[in-house]
């Protein structure tokens, strides 16, 4: 803090989860805020300063890592990529992510999250084995194809739209926005052939059908990743599916052999320039 | 060891359950239709018991019927029937609007996530199919009130 003159003094009432007795409390402190600071620096600043026991979860400090998630005045955002000065008020009342398992304080556990990821099996699917476990070379993609789901390969896994979506808050079996996102993203990957088992996974009420459009997802998202937009085009797919409209795309080729010998002998080496360098040191 | 500090230590579902509904509202306007949307759907079908507890009257006789409907024939109620047309006239519009954009209908495609980031959402295409939405139900709303004025008016 030392430096940096302080523009004002906020209230930060902290809502804090005691694993012990079971229930939460508030807890208030006074943070001298300079131009520019964070949530997640007004924490470091109440545990350096006020109060050792506040537990709160934060790494990266610039909204790469998705583990500071904390709800600001109703708002569920990264508590790194939130200045305090731009909320323009006096009082920031934060709370633990819901919809998530209590830790302790700020902390929740992202395990039934991450599960629920699992499940729409988030990787590559190949019929062919043996390549698929023993790649020799890269598979073929345009950058038309790329950009089909390049926005949603943005997430952070965060749990932000998890705990802003009005249906995660209501079926605990939901997958939830980001689980059905990515299996969109891979849906819609050129080089992937599992459409039909994802399809399988998320066709069902606590899947894609529990969307009710509310659009609090792609609000609340801190890298623009609009899972809103993916889960109705996960929708769109199941419809084509179901009409027979579904276009059973093979999986991306891999890169000829002949095309990755072209590229090694064209390829020119710079002139030695130091002296007395051996040409067989290379 | 770790079992017994697991069972000390308790974990809570922190579930915003139906109060989560009234959450995150101020950002988009999409959520304001979702609740209104949940509202009128169990408005209706709370309706629907009544209606069917007046018209069933007529098991018992014409006379029954009649003087079941004698009961309804009020302003009060008319003020009721007048609420109740306007949560079918919302579920009935608004559900149009989702039919369309929850099978990825007037949605497009997805595009680079350049900053500021694009909300699907509120691009041109869905906000106009809303805002029609919204002007073809209070064409139809003002049509239900004219017709229920008429009643009390000749």
């Amino acid at each position: 803090m030392s430096g940096k003159n302080a523009e004002k003094t906020i209230v930060m009432k902290i809502k804090r989860w005691d694993p012990d007795k079971g229930e939460f409390f508030i807890s208030t402190f006074e943070i001298p805020v300079y131009k520019g600071m964070t949530v997640l620096e007004a924490f470091t600043y109440i545990k350096e300063n006020l109060d050792h026991s506040l537990a709160y979860r934060g790494s990266c400090r610039m909204a790469t890592c998705g583990t500071c998630g904390v709800i600001v005045n109703g708002k569920p955002v990264l508590a790194c990529a939130t200045q305090i000065l731009h909320l323009n008020t006096d009082t920031i009342v934060v709370e633990p992510l819901k919809n998530l398992p209590l830790v302790r304080d700020l902390i929740v556990d992202h395990t039934v999250f991450f599960e629920k990821q699992k499940k729409i099996k988030p990787y590559l699917i190949r019929r062919n084995e043996e390549e698929y476990w023993d790649p020799v070379r890269e598979y073929i993609q345009t950058p038309e194809e790329h950009e089909e789901y390049m926005q949603f390969t943005y997430c952070l896994t965060c749990a932000l739209c998890y705990s802003a979506c009005p249906t995660s808050g209501t079926n605990m079996n939901y997958l939830g926005p980001q689980a059905l996102t990515n299996a969109y993203r891979f849906i819609a990957d050129s080089r992937d052939e599992g459409t039909l088992e994802r399809l399988e996974v998320v066709d069902s009420p606590d899947g894609c059908w529990g969307c009710h459009l509310a659009g609090s997802c792609s609000e609340v998202c801190p890298k623009g990743v609009d899972p809103a937009l993916a889960i109705q085009l996960l929708r769109k797919k199941l419809a084509e599916e179901v009409f027979g409209y579904l276009e059973y795309k093979e999986g991306a080729k891999l890169v000829h052999t002949l095309q990755v010998a072209e590229k090694k002998t064209t390829r020119t080496y710079p002139e030695f320039t130091v002296k007395g360098a051996k040409k067989d040191v290379l | 060891m770790f079992a017994k500090r697991d069972k000390k230590y308790k974990s809570k579902y922190n579930m915003a359950g139906t109060k989560g509904w009234l959450e995150n509202l101020k950002y988009n306007i999409e959520r304001y239709m979702y609740l209104l949307h949940r509202i009128t759907g169990v408005g209706l079908v709370l309706y629907l018991i009544l209606h069917i507890f007046v018209t069933s009257s007529r098991m018992y006789g014409v006379e029954a019927y009649e003087s079941a409907h004698g009961v309804i024939f009020n302003p009060i109620f008319d003020i009721g029937l007048f609420l109740v047309m306007a949560g079918v006239i919302f579920h009935g519009v608004n559900g149009l609007r989702l039919i369309l954009n929850e099978f990825g209908l007037l949605l497009g495609k997805p595009t680079k996530p350049v900053y500021p980031y694009r909300k699907v959402l509120k691009t041109q295409k869905p906000r106009t199919l809303l805002i029609s939405m919204i002007i073809i139900g209070l064409i139809l709303l003002l049509i239900v009130a004219y017709e229920l004025l008429l009643v009390w008016v000749w």
